[in-house]
């Protein structure tokens, strides 16, 4: 109950807690959304913060001007009673005011200037006060009663959560479950269009524009160092070959894409004339095998070694 | 009581003054050039000297020692000797400090062009320089106790309390954090590795600016505003508590500039709550200078010195507000590494700091010429350009750091980042840097008009160099002040040592457990130390200042480990990081971070991208570094440079230098024969060889493991 009530008042000081504290209820919505909604509650929180600042700032500067005609006799009448925002302020800063100020004048003189012994503004004390509380708060929160998920928990509930809606996308979502042991070229107009915005996009800095290759291989060709099936480039596309500085693109490119880029180079590369060819890296591949492959093999450790069982079979590109 | 009759020093006053000046102008216009290169990067020439990473060092060291640094002394020594009624201790020594810092700014704008640093912010100055900082500081030490001792004035004002923290502090901070062990001349490492080093940099780092930019502008925020609105302070009650608390408070919170890094949690933790409780005594002074202005606000709508000190303080109140809010690790989660913290320290640099420096400046001048300001109306012109200048230059910063760092973060609903490339989260706030240095350069000529009105009013003037005061002379004191603190004022030693106290315990409580207990660093064992090839690339790295834009922390948080490390998912170890003297963190990343580069990409690709990096990502706005082509690496240091790493706990063996040399060009040339396998001809010694060497072990030796495992 009081772990419960606590953490009520932390995160309403601080919103962006709820964050990191209640995973099961937010494992469903999106990241983005939740970072969405702990800017706007942050950005909303400064906004008010701010505007109350400047509002009582502007109060101040009334008052004291008020004050100051006061004191220079223009208009000596004061309204009857005090006004509720010079009741708020006094009590605010408890400041004595300009015409009492002869009171509090301390006897110090330095260079000119004086000193007043004005109290501390209250709701500056109870400002300071707030803000020890809260750090001790905080400090046992974290590391005493361990309510606060540290930076690696944190971590490592961020990665739970993002697996768990990876797997929800991919049960109700069939592209999502394209993978190297199911990928087929595609052959449609839009999605070579985009195999193609993609390749230029992230493939073109290595491979060069038109596939003649530059730091990585050339894609034009009919040599392919891990195997020129379809499965075999989706597959490198997604695991990437580290030792030879191909990155893993599962993380960047969604299934779709990498089959989409996948099939552009296969499709639209493969056979061309590009300006500067890369010479041919790796095996001969022959592209008439790949019906074969598509019935015999289920994984990619099978695809690799496929090319010289399937050299005999005949066929033609499946799609 | 006899008065008696001295003179204040006004000529030391008038050549802090002038340097004042004329490095506020240099270090803006180095400011303006480095916006300039971030949308234009062929504004750096194509020569070394004028690199970003070389000269972005050289603008934050000239605004913040050259300008800030001389407007301190400027207005330390004048307000020092009028607030204890007597001369400087001694002239002498105000000329020594006033030349030696003067021949220091000197050597650093010509020690950190040539690459000589030692890339720990704001104290990039190699060991050398750093010595001469110490001395110079010390003889502004003793220069300042002394005046204080042959006083006049019984008591302290506020003004001098700051002036005190500020030197005793400052000095703490240089010694410790400028142990290295010095190579050659111009080369050091640092003492301290990895976490530990960042420890102790961002200790500095942040009480750089709480004692340099901040304490020493409260001591003359207490002299001259009061000065110039004719007003006395508010609350002296608030002077004391708000002085004690901020000292006390803020020497703690330096790890807020670690957070989410390998860090301990704990010490995390204690940067983020002593940010929160620095909030009040950070107000504490911002109150205490506006509420002052009671009764006074008449004048501020027609005086240009106090228009720019309301707009100072105000700009004070904001950025000590925001930085608390930066410290809270969710918001540090979006700001850190982004634009977001560049908006935030120029709203205090560029407020604070500039528009009380030029506050004072145009208040001190016609009274020590004798004299009325020239033109009320450049000056009025000047605060209104400028105060555009401040908005100009922050509201595009915080527009691109809130866009970057969303664009960093988001992925797509198929859990994939939806801008993988981080150079796609750069082209789009290019727009954002080129209204960055409008704001800049409207900044720069409201400085250039300042300049213009200063001369002409001494022109027009006679300058005082020593003006006649008079004052008894101090006696004994007869009644005793009942109150605590009014008996620490006049007992001016006490008064130092208790500061020194209070600034001790927080950085003691830090640095202890960080350095001594183990489990704060968990060894990681297949980390080992770099190989001798290694180390020069890691020198041509810090050389280059490749870390003013290259991070080299992986946070734990998904976006960035998905985005640096998508083949093992490590987020950055503490672990890793113990050879590394000094530690390259960073603190912004203009381009991506760095960590976990190793074999990411093929040697060849980081051979023609550093030769021209739009080859391997076009509209890249990192400048090329052809240089690294024609350069060889200078391996006769290499036995120097690994018995200094040795000394400072590297373990190499003994005897290692003798075979160094072997385990270069074994390493040099697997690189030149995988280079040549993409037709790349060149020779082992050149720097670039020795730079991919270092760039292809970051970040690798946590995954050895696991490499082994597979091959």
């Amino acid at each position: 109950m009081l772990k419960k009530l606590i953490f009520t008042l932390l995160s309403s000081i601080i919103p962006t807690f709820l964050f990191a504290q209640t995973a099961p209820q937010a494992a469903q919505s999106s990241n983005l959304e939740m970072l969405l909604y702990v800017i706007v509650g942050l950005v909303l929180l400064i906004s008010v913060l701010v505007l109350l600042v400047a509002i009582y700032t502007l109060y101040v500067v009334r008052a004291i001007l008020k004050q100051e005609q006061t004191v220079s006799g223009e208009s000596k009448v004061e309204e009857p009673g005090e006004t509720i925002w010079m009741k708020v302020s006094k009590s605010l800063t408890r400041a004595k005011p300009i015409e009492e100020e002869e009171d509090i004048l301390l006897d110090h003189n330095y260079d000119g200037i004086k000193e007043l012994d004005n109290h501390l503004p209250p709701w500056w004390k109870w400002l300071f006060y707030i803000t020890i509380v809260w750090s001790l708060i905080y400090l046992l929160a974290f590391h005493v009663f361990d309510w606060m998920p540290l930076s690696s928990e944190e971590y490592n509930i961020s990665i739970a959560r993002a697996e768990a809606a990876m797997e929800a996308q991919k049960a109700s979502s069939p592209s999502a479950a394209i993978d190297e042991n199911n990928v087929t070229v595609a052959t449609e107009e839009a999605a070579l269009a985009q195999g193609e915005t993609i390749f230029i996009r992230q493939c073109a800095v290595c491979h060069q524009q038109d596939g003649g290759g530059n730091v990585g291989p050339n894609l034009t060709d009919d040599y392919w160092i891990h195997g020129g099936s379809i499965k075999d480039i989706f597959s490198i596309i997604k695991y990437g070959v580290p030792q030879k500085g191909m990155i893993s693109w599962e993380s960047q490119l969604n299934p779709t894409e990498m089959r989409d880029v996948a099939s552009y180079i296969k499709v639209k590369l493969v056979g061309t004339e590009p300006a500067n060819p890369k010479e041919p890296q790796g095996e001969l591949y022959d592209p008439s095998t790949e019906e074969e492959e598509n019935i015999e093999s289920d994984t990619t450790e099978a695809a690799t070694d496929i090319v010289a069982q399937i050299l005999k079979h005949g066929g033609s590109l499946s799609n | 009581m006899a008065l008696e009759k001295f003179q204040y020093d006004n000529k030391i006053v008038k050549a802090f003054i002038i340097a004042t000046v004329i490095f506020g102008t240099v270090g803006m216009l180095v400011g303006l050039t480095i916006a300039i290169q971030l949308f234009h990067p062929q504004f750096n020439f194509g020569i070394p000297y004028t690199t970003f990473g070389r000269i972005r060092p050289l603008h934050t060291n000239a605004v913040i020692f050259a300008f800030v640094g001389n407007a301190i002394f400027a207005g330390v020594y004048y307000s020092l000797q009028r607030l204890l009624k007597t001369r400087m201790f001694s002239d002498l020594l105000s000329w020594i400090n006033f030349w030696g810092w003067q021949v220091i700014i000197l050597s650093a704008a010509i020690t950190l062009p040539l690459g000589f640093t030692t890339s720990k912010e704001y104290a990039e100055l190699e060991w050398p320089i750093d010595i001469a900082i110490a001395l110079i500081w010390v003889v502004f030490g003793v220069n300042m106790i002394g005046t204080i001792l042959k006083r006049r004035e019984r008591h302290l004002y506020v003004a001098i309390w700051f002036y005190i923290a500020t030197f005793v502090t400052v000095a703490v901070l240089h010694i410790v954090n400028s142990f290295e062990m010095p190579v050659s001349l111009f080369k050091s490492y640092s003492w301290y590795a990895g976490v530990q080093d960042a420890l102790v940099q961002w200790w500095y780092g942040h009480n750089a600016v709480a004692f340099f930019l901040t304490t020493p502008y409260l001591g003359l925020m207490y002299y001259y505003l009061p000065k110039a609105a004719n007003r006395p302070v508010y609350s002296y009650k608030l002077s004391i508590i708000h002085f004690w608390a901020l000292i006390f408070i803020y020497i703690w919170a330096g790890p807020h500039h670690l957070l989410y890094s390998s860090l301990p949690d704990w010490a995390q933790s204690l940067g983020v709550v002593f940010s929160i409780m620095l909030i009040a005594p950070s107000w504490g002074g911002m109150l205490n200078g506006l509420l002052t202005l009671r009764g006074a606000w008449d004048k501020v709508r027609v005086d240009p010195v106090l228009k720019f000190m309301v707009v100072a303080v105000t700009a004070y109140g904001m950025a000590t507000f925001e930085g608390p809010m930066l410290s809270l690790k969710e918001v540090n989660a979006i700001a850190h590494f982004t634009d977001w913290i560049i908006a935030h320290v120029h709203v205090g640099g560029l407020g604070w700091n500039g528009f009380l420096t030029f506050g004072i400046l145009y208040w001190m001048v016609p009274r020590m010429w004798d004299t009325k300001l020239f033109s009320t109306k450049l000056a009025n012109f000047h605060f209104w350009i400028g105060t555009l200048g401040i908005i100009f230059y922050a509201l595009p910063m915080y527009f691109s750091g809130f866009t970057q760092s969303l664009m960093w973060k988001q992925f797509s609903d198929q859990g994939v980042l939806l801008y993988p490339n981080f150079l796609e989260t750069v082209t789009q706030i290019i727009p954002m840097y080129m209204l960055r240095a409008i704001g800049g350069l409207l900044y720069f000529t409201g400085t250039v008009v300042m300049t213009y009105n200063l001369v002409k009013t001494a022109q027009q003037g006679k300058f005082i160099a020593n003006e006649d005061a008079e004052a008894p002379a101090l006696e004994k004191e007869t009644t005793k002040d009942g109150y605590w603190h009014r008996v620490l004022e006049a007992k001016p030693i006490l008064f130092t040592v208790l500061t020194l106290i209070a600034i001790l315990i927080g950085g003691i409580i830090e640095f202890v457990p960080t350095f001594l207990i183990k489990s704060n660093i968990p060894t990681i064992e297949s980390v080992k130390p770099y190989t001798p090839l290694e180390i020069h690339g890691r020198d041509i790295y810090i050389r280059e200042g490749c870390n003013t834009c290259h991070s080299q922390m992986v946070r734990p948080f998904r976006n960035e480990v998905v985005r640096y490390d998508p083949n093992d998912m490590e987020y950055s170890k503490a672990g890793e990081f113990v050879y590394d003297h000094p530690f390259l963190w960073g603190s912004k990343r203009t381009g991506p971070d760095l960590h976990r580069v190793g074999k990411k990409y093929p040697d060849s690709w980081h051979y023609f991208h550093m030769m021209d990096p739009t080859t391997m990502s076009p509209n890249s706005i990192m400048p090329p570094y052809p240089w690294l082509y024609d350069h060889y690496i200078d391996v006769e240091s290499t036995s120097a440079k690994i018995r200094a790493l040795r000394t400072v706990g590297v373990p190499y063996e003994e005897g290692y230098e003798e075979v160094a040399l072997d385990d270069i060009y074994q390493q040099a040339d697997g690189i030149v024969a995988s280079l040549s396998l993409d037709g790349i001809e060149v020779h082992p010694e050149t720097e670039i060889v020795a730079l991919i060497a270092y760039l292809q072990r970051l970040g690798t030796d946590i995954k050895v493991d696991k490499n082994v495992a597979e091959e």
